[in-house]
């Protein structure tokens, strides 16, 4: 099968970009699991007010999806890419063959597994990673914090970490972290909780009510040296004039993002180049060093879902320009 | 003979089993088809039946669909999917067939979905910057500069600029920013001259050489855009780097949130750029004796130590606080008041305010935002002509609609002056509707009762209760 495109992920940016492009290109999607990615599995963060996550944006793209114009290949792995003068070929594990003219990376990003962060009491009960609560705030896990008196959040849990290296900052779990403990506040006002950090990193659109929130809740600019489970509560040890130790009845790590695996094999695979963090370089609208690939969408970089419609809207005007020669 | 046709979906679809039955019972004649083989021609049959989840299928895209195929939006129909998982399997047919005569007995007004295309002109409020002007050029929209005095009006989809009489599709809101400084400064520093901000700096660097000199940053944490702040990270790079200078940079918090906008953080700091996490309210500044610089004093955030650097030069970034602008001086009507505040909302198009035609562009989202003005632009939108009637012997003339329609849909014509719906405007939300004391006005096809009853109650009900 020919196509002009393939766009190898479903996500928020794989289905803006093909969306952009269905009525220019014959294009195709291939997906591992199912449409949606990442946005899809989270919930709205609206309390009594709009809150500006942006969460709802995919609910568009969803409905759209029913009037798509390109193909989208579901459930489907690529097991892998060749490059010839023809185009780009593609195997699927069913056997399938594609060869397109382009190709796009829109393969995203995970979230960090807190397993790894034993450090900071990861898997212990009671600590809870940002992730998880985004993706139970559909299923309502903010009345699970009822009898939660006191709650920490832990922010740039793996992100900014020279040692591990993931030193770059993941731009959506202050926003994210802020909106769930207006949440927090919302529901169980008497909850005292605090906010340990680096910087608040609050840029973009909406700022003004997210300093709002910020200045609700306690801000202590320091990172948490170890979380250890004393009698039932969490104990948390941090320096501020000396070392000081604080209990909590729960806590939230905020954990930014890690390139998926799917961005690390198929980069490798094409040869792209990489930046220091792991995620697929890109030279300015979705260029990356192989000629004929663009990528898009947190395959290249950390961002949010707006950002990454706006990313994937521009990347589409520019592989049209690029293809009219 | 009607002819009826059944679109189904690669999701939801029935078992064929019921037509021939359904066929033979009511003398029918129903094709079933699939979204990939939709028939060229839909003007042939009588009602046109789609199966499907009623979140897809709004009104808008029901509008919007029979716009394609050039029927009568009110023989379009959505048998609800998300229903059927629920209803019993054997009564489903019963009910099926309840919905079908049900949509067949409603009569058809005379009504046409129409494609309404704004001006491809817009008009930015209350001031035009060189960006946007630049970018909208750039996708073909032509701009108009606001005149000294104007008002403005609705003409169907597009707005009416007196005193010209120009139409403009669009209305941008570009709203002007106010820059203000956290901490004061006394009038004996300002005398020094040598408090400037970033843009002079900006200037000045390409000039001149800053050998040996000693340059502070002093930069909020609010109000500061990421713009602003990798203009920061790459001035006092070059500073350090090409005139050897000495650059202090006092901040709440660092931001780099930003595309890049961390790589170009570390630079800076590695290349000597000295960054200090300062407590504003203690941050003092005064002359020096000499007139030629300012000494600032102030407290780490880290060690809480007082210390005192004698700089050269000390940029500063202000915060931005946006202005609100209110457009209901300029418009003829009273629909619009207050200020007009962005919408999230995933039904409407980016950057929309709550009013149809007016966007708001927040700075540094030119790009974004023609983007999303130029598919306004070019697409417009559908709206269905003739189905809001005014029964001209019943209205009168109490100006319940007028003061209730949300669109300014109403309009006050004729030689009996009476209420008349525009059906370029109206959006079929039924408020005119529900509040007219003399139930003169009527939204054809608008009730709910078409679906409800034959779904909800099992076709057991021959009338229903509900009704919009």
């Amino acid at each position: 099968m020919n196509y002009d495109l393939v766009i190898m992920g479903g996500g928020v940016a794989g289905l803006t970009l093909a969306q952009t492009l269905q009525d220019k290109l014959e294009v195709l999607v291939v997906e591992e699991s199912s449409p949606g990615g990442m946005a899809s599995k989270l919930g709205c963060k609206a309390t009594d007010e709009c809150l500006s996550c942006g969460v709802c944006r995919f609910i568009n793209i969803e409905r759209e999806l029913c009037f798509k114009k390109f193909d989208i290949w579901e459930g489907r792995k690529i097991t892998s890419v060749d490059k010839s003068d023809r185009g780009f070929h593609l195997k699927t594990e069913k056997g399938e063959k594609v060869t397109s003219q382009l190709l796009a990376v829109a393969t995203g990003a995970s979230p960090l597994e807190i397993k790894n962060l034993s450090r900071w009491g990861g898997g212990l009960p009671r600590v809870y990673s940002g992730w998880d609560i985004e993706r139970g705030l559909n299923e309502g896990i903010i009345s699970s914090f009822r009898d939660c008196s006191s709650l920490a959040f832990i922010q740039c849990a793996g992100s900014r970490n020279f040692k591990e290296k993931r030193g770059y900052c993941s731009q959506v779990c202050c926003r994210y972290a802020l909106r769930i403990a207006e949440n927090l506040k919302f529901s169980f006002p008497q909850m005292n909780i605090d906010f340990y950090y680096m910087d608040l990193q609050i840029l973009g659109k909406k700022k003004e009510k997210l300093w709002k929130i910020a200045d609700k809740i306690n801000l202590i600019r320091h990172l948490p040296y170890e979380v250890k489970e004393e009698g039932g509560k969490l104990s948390l040890v941090f320096e501020e004039q000396g070392v000081e130790r604080k209990s909590y009845d729960a806590l939230v790590l905020s954990v930014g993002m890690v390139p998926s695996s799917g961005t690390k094999e198929i980069g490798k695979w094409l040869g792209l180049n990489f930046d220091s963090t792991g995620f697929i370089k890109s030279y300015g609208l979705g260029h990356t060093s192989c000629e004929g690939v663009f990528v898009c969408g947190t395959a290249c970089g950390p961002k949010d879902i707006e950002t990454t419609q706006e990313e994937a809207q521009k990347v589409g005007e520019e592989i049209w320009r690029v293809r009219r020669g | 003979m009607n002819k009826l046709l059944w679109l189904e979906n690669e999701a939801f679809s029935f078992p064929d089993f019921w037509i021939e039955e359904m066929e033979r019972d009511n003398g029918w004649k129903i094709e079933v088809k699939n979204w990939g083989n939709k028939p060229d021609n839909f003007t042939e049959y009588d009602r046109i039946f789609i199966l499907g989840d009623s979140f897809s299928f709004t009104q808008e895209k029901i509008s919007s669909l029979s716009e394609e195929w050039e029927v009568n939006p009110l023989k379009v129909r959505v048998f609800p999917a998300e229903e059927v998982k629920i209803i019993f399997p054997k009564s489903f047919l019963s009910i099926l067939e309840k919905f079908i005569i049900q949509s067949l007995s409603q009569p058809l007004f005379p009504v046409e979905a129409r494609r309404v295309v704004p001006e491809n002109r817009v008009l930015v409020l209350p001031q035009l910057s060189p960006a946007l002007e630049q970018t909208l050029k750039k996708r073909g929209i032509d701009t108009i500069v606001p005149p000294s005095s104007f008002s403005l009006q609705r003409e169907g989809i597009n707005f009416r600029l007196y005193p010209s009489g120009d139409n403009v599709g669009a209305i941008i809101i570009s709203p002007l920013e106010e820059k203000k400084f956290p901490i004061s400064f006394s009038s004996s520093v300002q005398d020094t001259r040598k408090l400037v901000d970033i843009e002079f700096m900006e200037k000045e660097i390409e000039k001149r050489d800053f050998r040996k000199e000693t340059i502070g940053f002093i930069i909020p944490k609010k109000g500061v855009t990421e713009k602003e702040w990798r203009k920061a990270f790459h001035l006092s790079q070059t500073l350090v780097e090409r005139d050897k200078a000495e650059v202090f940079i006092l901040v709440e918090e660092v931001l780099v949130a930003g595309e890049n906008l961390e790589k170009e953080y570390r630079k800076a700091r590695s290349s000597g750029v000295i960054f200090e996490k300062v407590d504003f309210s203690k941050l003092g500044t005064r002359p020096t004796l000499d007139m030629r610089g300012i000494e600032v004093e102030f407290a780490t955030e880290r060690d809480k130590l007082k210390r005192e650097v004698k700089v050269d030069w000390l940029v500063l970034l202000p915060e931005r606080n946006i202005l609100p602008f209110k457009l209901a001086p300029f418009f003829c009507g009273d629909k619009i008041e207050g200020e007009i505040l962005p919408l999230e909302n995933p039904n409407v198009l980016p950057f929309s305010s709550g009013i149809e035609g007016i966007f708001l562009c927040p700075s540094e989202k030119e790009e974004e935002l023609s983007l999303v003005i130029k598919k306004y632009l070019t697409e417009g939108v559908v709206r269905e002509i003739g189905r809001g009637e005014v029964d001209e012997e019943k209205c009168v003339l109490c100006l319940t609609c007028l003061r209730t329609c949300p669109w300014e849909a109403i309009e006050i014509e004729g030689e009996r002056k009476k209420a008349r719906i525009n059906g370029e405007r109206c959006h079929l939300c039924g408020l005119c509707a529900s509040f007219c004391p003399a139930h003169a006005i009527e939204i054809k096809g608008l009730s709910l009762e078409n679906w409800v009853s034959a779904v909800s109650l099992g076709g057991k009900n021959e009338s229903s209760s509900f009704r919009l």
